[in-house]
């Protein structure tokens, strides 16, 4: 048993352990919960000492790294497969450490605090494999498996219309993945495994076109479409539901708005990005040439993400509303980086993956505390607050300055990186899309001002501080941020080698746009 | 073609099964009869036995091949269907252990449905399956209106027989033109005439065939032929609406299976009117099902839609009639047994304890019992199709199979009715986890410690067949392979 | 010497991390560490200026590292220092230490007191990098945190209102600019795939870009030139950043950040095509000449100083676009002192006024000069202070105002000779600005220092000279207005040459490379070329003496006329503005009632800043904020609404489906079997009626399908 099968597979122990704890030893749960959650976290760390930037990955089989592969399912030939490469690898530490902080940022629930723990280690477990799963029906598999946990994270544990943010989340998602369940099923029929000449829901042999059939190469059609370009269009839309693009967004701001804190910042700090990891490692290598001709229509969206989040995020009088939706814009950042197809664009935009990962997390960990404090999160109705929680503001600042992209955060480092990118393919939309860091950084600044500056609202004179178990969660995210935002050798040594092979792929597909019609 | 009657012991060996499970249920009203004791749990317990050592004796006893004059058919399926069917007969014995601990009667019943469902899966015959359904039929009529004293119970049993007799009329009518065309019963033999029919016939035949659909879609349940299933399922005991929406249908679907593989001629033009009906038919009854699901608030009538509408997923590998579809067809059959009996194991548990199926009673059951709201959420989950379970691979399974049937569009339909469907199985789990008043103190309810084990076992399968099905498709690709290639004995 | 350089820009950072987290536990706030760093960094800073001097006027070090590495390439870090760059280093670390020292008394008290350092310090490790640093990538990172120290400090006293709101429009304002200056780097990378100034400037010359495309480039970079160095038409936060300690204000708003902007253009003079200088000196010309007419007509002492280097920035900047390299960057050095001074002086008065007011429990303003007047007894350093830096501004021979604003003047007015046309224009802006700086420089010191003190007697009595800690640093500043600085080892009050001019070469353009390389043909420029190859080898005092040689003739003796003629209409200019001044408000023979009546709509006009702000708020933010809404109305109502109007049109479906199979058929069937009385209660009871409505339901579809089977099969 590999380090990455303990690291996707001990919180489901850990979850099963619970099952046997008695409900009212609180306590014991959420300690049990942390160190649970911490293991795969060390290991992850461990783990970025052990990973060597020059192997690939992507489409190479020999290039993953920690690899894992057991037979399962021989009779459609499907495996435990797992790995990582550059695409992968820093999410999969991303999830582990938000993981094991967000156990932090749920110390305050008092309502069956086992239930909620044990979803919650399911969820890790769903969440990391969705990131090391290399076989797509285990990718499939796991990333269902979130789907349930989120569910009833938010319907039970959320706030007061969280049974119609549940079930929008839940139906939206299941309804972009069903159709990656047909996808899954098309490619497994049309792909051979050169060695054993059976059909395989291997992703990394699926990568290479030479093994697509010729029905999926060329002849198939569906309704008149191209089958390539209708495939590609189905997964999108599962991704693109859960990155989310718009105009598939919606579900997310109302579950933003209902989940509890920490299942907010697991929410913006991985699952979102589980929809630009698929694109990228499904999309994008599964079918370069498709994705190669759609690049265009991913980088208008990707602009319009960022305008249109930035300027919805503008309207919100809820502050964590007004998070989620400059998630929807960050996340356009991603697209435009990745729809470039240059080094600097695509690296800029899985930095950007990693960067909002950590940004957004602190950004709904402090919502969090002023809601557990003020119990609204009407942005309008604080006012002055900075005067009695200076460091409460301090934080809230680095994190939104973060967001906003200033120099020295990480932020910066991916939205320059996707600008620099983006305009050597795409010059009008990049020149569009870079007045969103304008409208960013006003909504931004006119938050904090409402918030925390001007005369002290007198209900609030009495805030209590920020405190030290809500500064842990806290600290190392913004740590991270100025970091990687100094120094981001560590994401970019680890993510560079396989991105640059990426768009060497989707630039260079074996087959080309042209053999078939649209 | 009447060929001559003979039979040789093979023959005899072929139904050992069906012999021993008729001379256990003579066994049983004798004893039932003779014995003086109150307490039937021990009837109960041997009736159980005695199905399921009628099925083992008719798994071992059995070669592959046609009998009878090729009216009785032997195949990896049809002992499938046998071990399938002695397993819900189990189960739904046990089920109704707590409602019916003195109704020896009732035991029988059961087991002599299963003696129909025994015949009905080798029948190769036209008139053995009529003699199968029948024998189906007529305990369930009695089995649905088991409650004399109750007003629904009895309105139940009087629809499904009347609706049962007007689709046996109607396919009997309906077999009367084919053997009108071809002069035969058996299905080989009606295959081969078919085949050399002129083409003037064709109409005539394809007219028969889909007035034969009727016995058939009564038995599954499916559009237009549904109407009785909500009122039939509201009514019956609880235990016997499991019981129905599972063992009938199964016996439902491969009497059809057998049909359409043995009687139908490969004839182009013929198979494709007939894809197409099927095409609608299936679309029909899962977004029908679906939909009529989506209001309800009696659970008995949601469950009843819902197996409609599984009953739709399920009809949809008739379009691509390949092996793979009619291994997903006997998968589903699997995972559907467990997760629905599962599902209404929990309903008819909480009927005894409220006396109500009605949504209201689910309302914070994840805190009164959180042990069986999850179990139930667990089915529920995996009628919905949601990995990792065994709802999940059948479905997989039939998608991928009418993927490779070409049956793009069909699938998607499928998928978005997957979709629908989860709203109102969310629903009910919605009642039990998230809506909750507050600062009310809920009493936990001790559970039955028969029903947790029932529920336990019933769990385990839909949780294994979700993660590990390589076996029992291993088992039902070899079964549906000797389903294929048994040749008659011409 | 790089490497001290770095210790320089470094340490201000520790301190501040340091400050910052600390402030509470360390007695004074830990201000001694902030006031620690920056006199190190100034005494370095002074070193490394002599060490460059020494080195010679072609001295430059670049210290490069990977920042960014990207697999196949990176972006790197690049450090360069020369001798702006050691100039800048000086003049910031000068005013930053003084500021700093005067803010230990001007702070005093204060709450935040500790942060104000800490912030302090993160904007000169900010401006310190900002210089320092050789690729366009560096400078826009450092460009934006001095945007971020500015906002820190401009809402300091963000407890009320306008600072807060300040901060907010300085940061966002300065961020229009910036996306300017991002997408002129976007394309200059996308064009060179580089961003270190230096090679840019190699490849442009190597002729890898065409003209036009340059140009574009050039003026996007201005772009974020006009956000920072408060041009029109984004000068509009400059003068609310004033609600910042008045440290700040001559710190951040006066001497150092706001001229990062003329820095910046400086930095990418040689990639400047002359369309591109043309309309970046008209930009800067008519920036000069707009803000001054506002200058004129504020009451506030800080309004007026804001608007003033808001001219003085747009002077700097019509120098470098005019070509008077070493001009522009003279007056921002100059500039820097005397304005810091002049701040720094209205902030002892402010910070007078304020303790007056307060002692009579006044809320009258502090800052307006209506309140004050005749305090020149009783602030005298303050005064003599304050007037030897408003002559530097005002441009009175001896102060180095004087030198540099000549300078810029002869430049203009030798463009306009060659140039001709339009460019006139330039130099009408250059000269009427300089006579109305001269007079609202006077109208601040006459109106502050002379007449009668008019917030009342029991004010007056409190007035007070301020503490040491803020007058030492207003003698430094007053002595640094000086000429002598600046010219030595010329000591001739009328000539700018001197080491400066000696030392800022202006740099080639890049273009003109070009053309040397594709046509071998100028043999002028050429010569120019080997020239300074040449020169690097030789002494310094040589050097300075044959610098002016190697430029083209013609333009030497342009210069050198329009230096003269420049040199004389702009004292008179300035002697003319002074002299309004003094008949205005000191002998009071004009009354300036009349004046303001006459003038009519034009006064009101300076008087509202030309609405300005309130354009912007019916233009720019009214169509964000419609924007907004839109899309949030859009947003709700659109697309959430087909959303959620999909869940209801499903459930129409379904309810109509429920209905169609439980209630029309089970209602039609109840109707039935209640008129058939007779049929008895038993029968009714169990709905034959119902059964036989689903056989026919089940039938008629039978039959349907039957017959569509049957018309299809025979119409085929």
């Amino acid at each position: 048993m590999g380090v990455l099968t303990i690291i996707t597979f001990f919180p489901l122990v850990g979850a099963l352990v619970l099952l046997f704890i008695p409900k009212e030893q609180k306590n014991f749960i959420r300690w049990l919960t942390a160190a649970t959650t911490f293991i795969p976290f060390l290991l992850a760390t461990w783990l970025i000492f052990q990973y060597d930037g020059t192997k690939i990955g992507v489409n190479d089989p020999n290039s993953f790294q920690f690899v894992e592969r057991y037979n399962w399912i021989n009779a459609f030939n499907i495996q435990y497969y797992v790995g990582v490469d550059g695409i992968s690898f820093p999410m999969l530490w991303l999830t582990t450490l938000l993981s094991f902080l967000c156990i932090f940022a749920s110390w305050n629930i008092e309502k069956s605090v086992k239930g909620y723990m044990m979803l919650f280690l399911l969820l890790e477990t769903g969440m990391v494999g969705t990131f090391i799963a290399l076989d797509f029906f285990l990718f499939y598999v796991f990333w269902e498996i979130m789907l349930l946990p989120m569910y009833f994270l938010i319907g039970i544990w959320g706030g007061p219309r969280r049974i119609y943010a549940a079930i929008k989340f839940f139906l939206y998602t299941l309804a972009g993945s069903v159709l990656m369940l047909l996808v899954m099923i098309v490619l497994y029929q049309n792909v051979i495994d050169p060695k054993t000449g059976k059909h395989t829901f291997d992703m990394v042999l699926m990568m290479n076109q030479a093994n697509h059939s010729e029905w999926l190469v060329k002849s198939g059609t569906f309704w008149g479409y191209g089958i390539r370009y209708v495939l590609w269009f189905a997964l999108f839309i599962g991704f693109a539901i859960k990155v989310p693009i718009f105009p598939f967004h919606t579900w997310l701001p109302d579950a933003h708005v209902e989940a509890p804190t920490a299942i907010s910042v697991i929410l913006a700090g991985i699952l979102l990005k589980m929809g630009t990891y698929g694109l990228l490692r499904i999309n994008y290598a599964i079918f370069p040439d498709t994705s190669n001709y759609f690049c265009q229509f991913l980088a208008i969206l990707g602009v319009i993400n960022i305008l249109y989040g930035a300027f919805c995020a503008m309207a919100q009088k809820d502050l964590k509303k007004l998070v989620a939706y400059s998630s929807i814009s960050h996340m356009g950042y991603v697209l435009l980086g990745m729809s470039s197809l240059t080094v600097a664009g695509i690296n800029g935009g899985v930095l950007q993956m990693f960067s909002h990962g950590v940004i957004t997390a602190m950004l709904f960990l402090l919502v969090g505390v002023v809601y557990d404090r003020a119990h609204h999160r009407e942005i309008q109705g604080f006012g002055g607050i900075g005067a009695v929680v200076p460091i409460y503001m301090g934080m809230t600042a680095i994190a939104f300055f973060a967001s906003l992209g200033l120099p020295g955060m990480s932020g910066f480092i991916a939205e320059v990186l996707v600008f620099l990118g983006s305009y050597q393919t795409w010059p009008v939309y990049t020149m569009i899309a870079v007045f969103g860091i304008i409208i960013t950084a006003a909504y931004l600044l006119w938050t904090i001002q409402r918030i925390f500056f001007g005369p002290l609202n007198e209900k609030y004179k009495d805030l209590p501080e920020i405190n030290g178990r809500e500064l842990f969660t806290l600290i190392p995210l913004a740590a991270i941020t100025i970091l990687v935002g100094v120094y981001p050798h560590p994401v970019l040594n680890i993510i560079s080698g396989s991105l640059n092979h990426l768009i060497e792929v989707v630039k260079n597909p074996l087959i080309s746009v042209a053999t078939y019609g649209f | 073609m009447v060929s001559e009657i003979s039979f040789t012991t093979n023959d005899f060996l072929a139904v050992s099964g069906e012999l021993t499970l008729a001379f256990s249920i003579v066994f049983l009203i004798l004893w039932d009869i003779f014995s003086k004791t109150k307490n039937r749990l021990t009837f109960a317990v041997v009736t159980g036995l005695l199905i399921f050592l009628s099925a083992a004796v008719s798994i071992l006893n059995s070669d592959v091949g046609h009998y009878f004059s090729n009216t009785f058919k032997v195949d990896g399926v049809s002992d499938f269907i046998k071990l399938f069917s002695a397993v819900v007969g189990i189960l739904a014995i046990w089920l109704s252990l707590p409602r019916f601990q003195y109704h020896g009667e009732y035991y029988i019943l059961l087991a002599s449905v299963i003696f129909g469902i025994f015949i009905v899966a080798s029948s190769a015959d036209f008139i053995v399956l009529i003699l199968g359904l029948e024998t189906v039929s007529i305990p369930s009529y009695v089995l649905a209106g088991y409650f004399r004293t109750d007003r629904k119970s009895g309105e139940a049993a009087l629809k499904y027989v009347l609706y049962g007799a007007v689709s046996v009329g109607i396919m009997l009518f309906g077999f009367s033109l084919i053997y009108g065309l071809t002069g035969e019963t058996t299905f080989t033999a009606i295959k081969q005439s078919l085949t050399n029919l002129s083409k003037e016939n064709h109409l005539l035949m394809l007219v028969s065939m889909i007035l034969m659909m009727a016995g058939f879609g009564y038995k599954i349940a499916s559009v237009p032929f549904h109407f009785w299933c909500p009122d039939v399922y509201e009514g019956a005991p609880t235990p016997m609406t499991a019981f129905f929406s599972v063992a009938p249908k199964a016996a439902g679907f491969i009497a059809l299976s057998r049909f359409l593989i043995d009687a139908v001629p490969e004839n182009d033009w013929i198979t494709y009117n007939w894809q197409e009906l099927f095409w609608w038919i299936s679309v029909a009854t899962m977004t029908l099902g679906n939909l009529a699901a989506l209001p309800q608030t009696n659970l008995k009538r949601l469950l009843a839609y819902s197996s409609i509408a599984q009953a739709g997923y399920i009809f949809t590998v008739f379009t691509v009639n390949t092996q793979e579809s009619y291994t997903a067809l006997s998968f589903y059959l699997i995972a559907y047994l467990f997760m629905n009996l599962g599902a209404f194991a929990v309903v008819d548990w909480i009927e005894r304890q409220t006396g109500k199926v009605t949504l209201e009673q689910y309302k914070g059951y994840g805190k009164k019992n959180p042990f069986v709201a999850v179990l139930f959420s667990i089915f529920l989950f995996s009628l919905a199709g949601l990995p990792p379970l065994a709802g999940f691979i059948g479905k997989f399974l039939i998608f991928k199979a009418l993927l490779d049937g070409n049956q793009l569009v069909l699938a998607v339909i499928s998928v978005i009715n997957t979709v629908i469907s989860l709203v109102y199985y969310v629903k009910i789990i919605r009642e039990m986890f998230l809506t909750e008043e507050p600062h009310q103190e809920i009493e936990e309810e001790k559970t039955e410690l028969s029903l947790k084990w029932f529920l336990i076992v019933c769990t385990l399968p839909t949780i294994v067949f979700g993660i590990a099905f390589n076996p029992a498709i291993n088992f039902l690709e070899t079964a549906v392979q000797s389903f294929f290639n048994t040749t008659s004995q011409f | 010497m790089i490497k001290w350089a770095v210790i320089v820009w470094i340490l201000p950072l520790l301190s501040f991390f340091f400050v910052l987290i600390f402030n509470k536990k360390l007695p004074r706030g830990g201000d001694y560490f902030s006031l620690g760093t920056i006199f190190i960094g100034l005494f370095l800073s002074v070193k490394l200026f002599t060490e460059a001097l020494l080195n010679g006027a072609q001295y430059s070090e670049n210290w490069s590292f990977t920042w960014i590495p990207l697999g196949k390439y990176s972006i790197q870090f690049d450090l360069h220092f020369d001798i702006v760059t050691a100039v800048m280093f000086l003049v910031v670390t000068i005013v930053s230490s003084l500021v700093h020292l005067y803010s230990v008394g001007y702070m005093k008290g204060d709450p935040k007191y500790g942060r104000f350092f800490a912030y302090l310090s993160i904007f000169s490790f900010s401006m310190l990098g900002l210089v320092l640093s050789g690729s366009l990538i560096g400078l826009y990172i450092f460009w934006e945190l001095v945007g971020l120290s500015s906002y820190l400090l401009i809402g300091f006293w963000h407890e009320r209102h306008p600072p807060a709101e300040a901060s907010k429009k300085a940061f966002i304002t300065n961020r229009v600019g910036d996306v300017g200056m991002l997408l002129g780097i976007l394309i200059t990378f996308a064009i060179l795939g580089d961003l270190n100034i230096h090679s840019i400037g190699e490849k442009v010359a190597a002729g890898k870009v065409s003209q036009s495309t340059l140009t574009l480039i050039g003026l996007l970079l201005f772009c974020g030139a006009v956000g920072k160095s408060a041009q029109f038409p984004l000068h509009v936060w400059l003068p609310d950043a004033m609600e910042g300690p008045t440290p700040v204000s001559a710190l951040i708003h006066a001497a150092t950040m706001v001229a990062a902007g003329v820095y910046l253009v400086a930095r990418i003079f040689p990639l400047l095509t002359p369309e591109a200088g043309l309309i970046i000196a008209f930009v800067g010309g008519f920036t000069a000449f707009f803000a001054a007419t506002i200058a004129i007509a504020q009451y506030d002492i800080k309004k007026v100083l804001a608007y003033s280097t808001v001219s003085q920035l747009g002077y700097m900047i019509m120098a470098l676009g005019v070509g008077s390299y070493t001009a522009g960057l003279f007056h921002l050095t100059t500039h820097a002192f005397f304005k810091a001074c002049l701040f720094l002086c209205s902030g002892s008065v402010i910070h007078a006024m304020h303790h007056s007011l307060h002692h009579i429990h006044s809320h009258a303003d502090p800052q307006d000069m209506r309140n004050m007047g005749g305090m020149k007894k009783k602030m005298p350093i303050t005064f003599w202070t304050m007037f030897i830096a408003t002559i530097a501004i005002s441009g009175v021979p001896f102060t180095s105002g004087f030198l540099s604003k000549d300078a810029i003047l002869g430049g203009t007015l030798a463009y306009a000779m060659e140039h001709g046309g339009i460019s006139w224009i330039l130099v009408f802006f250059g000269f009427v600005t300089a006579g109305m700086t001269a007079f609202y420089m006077f109208r601040i010191l006459f109106k502050t220092f002379y007449g009668e003190f008019r917030s009342g007697p029991k004010a007056e009595e409190v007035l007070h000279e301020s503490p040491k800690t803020m007058t030492i640093p207003l003698i430094l500043l007053a002595v640094l207005s000086f000429y002598l600085w600046f010219t030595l080892p010329n000591v001739n009050p009328f000539s700018t040459h001197g080491w400066y001019e000696s030392y800022t070469i202006t740099p080639e353009k890049a273009y003109e490379k070009t053309i040397i390389i594709h046509n071998q043909s100028n043999i002028n420029l050429s010569n120019t070329f080997e020239n300074q190859h040449q020169l690097k080898a030789k002494d310094e005092k040589q050097h300075s003496e044959t610098f002016n040689s190697t430029h083209s003739n013609q333009q030497h003796s342009v210069h050198h006329s329009a230096h003269i003629l420049a040199m004389i209409s702009s004292l008179i200019v300035a002697g003319l503005g002074i002299l309004i001044s003094w008949l205005t408000f000191y002998k009071q023979t004009i009354s300036s009632d009349k004046v303001k009546s006459s003038l009519g709509a034009f006064y009101q006009g300076m008087y509202n800043k030309w609405w300005i702000d309130e354009i912007y708020e019916g233009t720019v933010i009214q169509f964000t904020m419609l924007m907004t809404k839109i899309s949030a109305w859009f947003d709700t109502y659109i697309i959430d609404g087909i959303v959620n109007g999909t869940a209801a049109i499903t459930r129409v479906f379904s309810d109509g489906t429920g209905i169609f199979d439980n209630r029309i058929i089970d209602g039609l069937v109840n109707g039935l079997a209640n008129t058939i009385g007779w049929f008895g209660k038993s029968i009714r009871k169990i709905q034959t009626g119902n059964i036989q409505r689903y056989l026919l339901s089940s039938s008629v579809v039978l039959g349907v399908v039957l017959l569509i089977i049957v018309v299809r099969t025979i119409f085929y």
